[in-house]
């Protein structure tokens, strides 16, 4: 899975937000906005990545326990599902 | 016509030449300096679309890539009648406009010709590191503030009520489309002959104090609002192609520099006077 084309994040101080640009402008009404966590998985989720990718990212980066870090992941990508913003590949 | 908008020298050519004389006037320029876009605009009764490849289509509007390196971006409505076609150069340094008014449309064939060349100065202005925002731009003792809302909002409403109530204090930038470059430090709203309804527009370049996105309300108030809402309020008021990728990558980061450079209020207010006392004393507190 990774991100669609056409959505970028801006980071504003501590703040960051999802962008859509182009053909997802013309239509995409809601303001998306990401923790640091969220936006460091955005980053990763610009090549494709599994969930379990995506976890051993988290781990190797922050200090955290696995519970935890897949309790972020999945709500990041529920997050992200929701809202329509993750190509899932095949 | 040479004119010179927002510090961009351009050529203007169109069908209505003494309709855009009298819009253009104020900004005309001297011929020496070379111009950094070519614009021409022509009336035509019917719009034929060059045999090319699409590469990006949304509803009724659609962009082919041209063998030569151009593009061409078309609206063909639901009748099939092409409504416009603009040529132009990957920099919207050249544009070539064509327009056909549908015969049952309430707008005139020069309606159409202001609105896209307005449209082409945008897209170039966004390629030279500026951006067009919709709304209505006045100067307050020689500071700008740009009032932006979904047309119908009230926008004209309140800077009308500045005027009336801060008199020779106040002068029109423009009433429906400023250009925005940044300075050094700081952000410059412009005049531009697009100016909407009307022709409400003077050739000004001031600093640019504010960004206020006005709401209707029961009372009037402003507060700031977070550089990340800002953000996403700007990009549905932010002139941009929607086609051109490379140039929605440029006015993003054109939006997101804007909210760090100035601040941006939430105004909801009647259309009573006290939203102009309300709004200015907000946003120049302690001036």
């Amino acid at each position: 899975m990774k991100i669609k084309d056409g959505f970028v994040l801006k980071t504003i101080g501590d703040n960051h937000i999802v962008v859509p640009l182009g053909a997802q402008a013309v239509d995409f009404r809601c303001m998306i906005t990401l923790n640091d966590t969220g936006a460091f998985l955005w980053e990763k989720l610009a090549e494709e990545q599994t969930a379990a990718s995506l976890l051993q990212a988290l781990l190797a980066e922050y200090a955290v326990d696995e519970a935890t870090a897949q309790k972020d992941v999945d709500a990041f990508l529920n997050h992200l599902r929701e809202n329509d913003l993750l190509e899932e590949c095949l | 016509m040479r004119i010179c908008v927002a510090d961009i020298p351009m050529e203007v050519e169109t069908t209505d030449t003494a309709f855009f004389a009298r819009r253009f006037a104020a900004y005309a320029a001297n011929k020496d300096v070379p111009p950094q876009m070519t614009m021409t605009s022509t009336v035509v009764p019917h719009i034929e679309v060059p045999a090319a490849e699409e590469v990006w289509g949304c509803h009724n509007l659609h962009m082919l890539r041209l063998p030569d390196g151009r593009f061409c971006v078309y609206t063909r409505l639901q009748s099939g009648h092409i409504r416009h076609l603009t040529t132009y150069a990957p920099k919207a340094e050249r544009a070539d406009i064509q327009v056909s008014p549908p015969a049952d449309g309430n707008l005139t064939p020069t309606d159409y010709e202001y609105v896209y060349t307005g449209q082409e100065f945008a897209y170039r202005l966004g390629y030279l590191g500026g951006a067009v925002l919709h709304g209505s731009a006045i100067a307050y003792r020689g500071e700008g503030v740009i009032f932006s809302a979904p047309s119908g909002t009230g926008k004209s409403t309140h800077t009308t009520l500045w005027k009336r109530c801060f008199g020779a204090d106040v002068e029109y930038i423009n009433d429906d489309k400023p250009a925005l470059r940044f300075s050094d430090d700081g952000v410059t709203v412009y005049g531009t002959p697009w100016s909407g309804k009307t022709d409400l527009n003077n050739n000004l370049a001031v600093p640019l104090r504010a960004v206020v996105f006005l709401e209707r309300g029961e009372k009037n108030h402003i507060e700031r609002m977070s550089p990340v809402e800002a953000l996403f309020r700007m990009g549905r008021e932010i002139v941009r192609p929607y086609s051109d990728m490379t140039l929605e990558k440029k006015l993003a980061d054109f939006m997101t520099e804007l909210t760090q450079r100035v601040p941006v209020y939430r105004l909801a207010c009647t259309m009573e006077s006290e939203a102009a006392t309300v709004s200015r004393d907000g946003i120049f507190a302690g001036k």
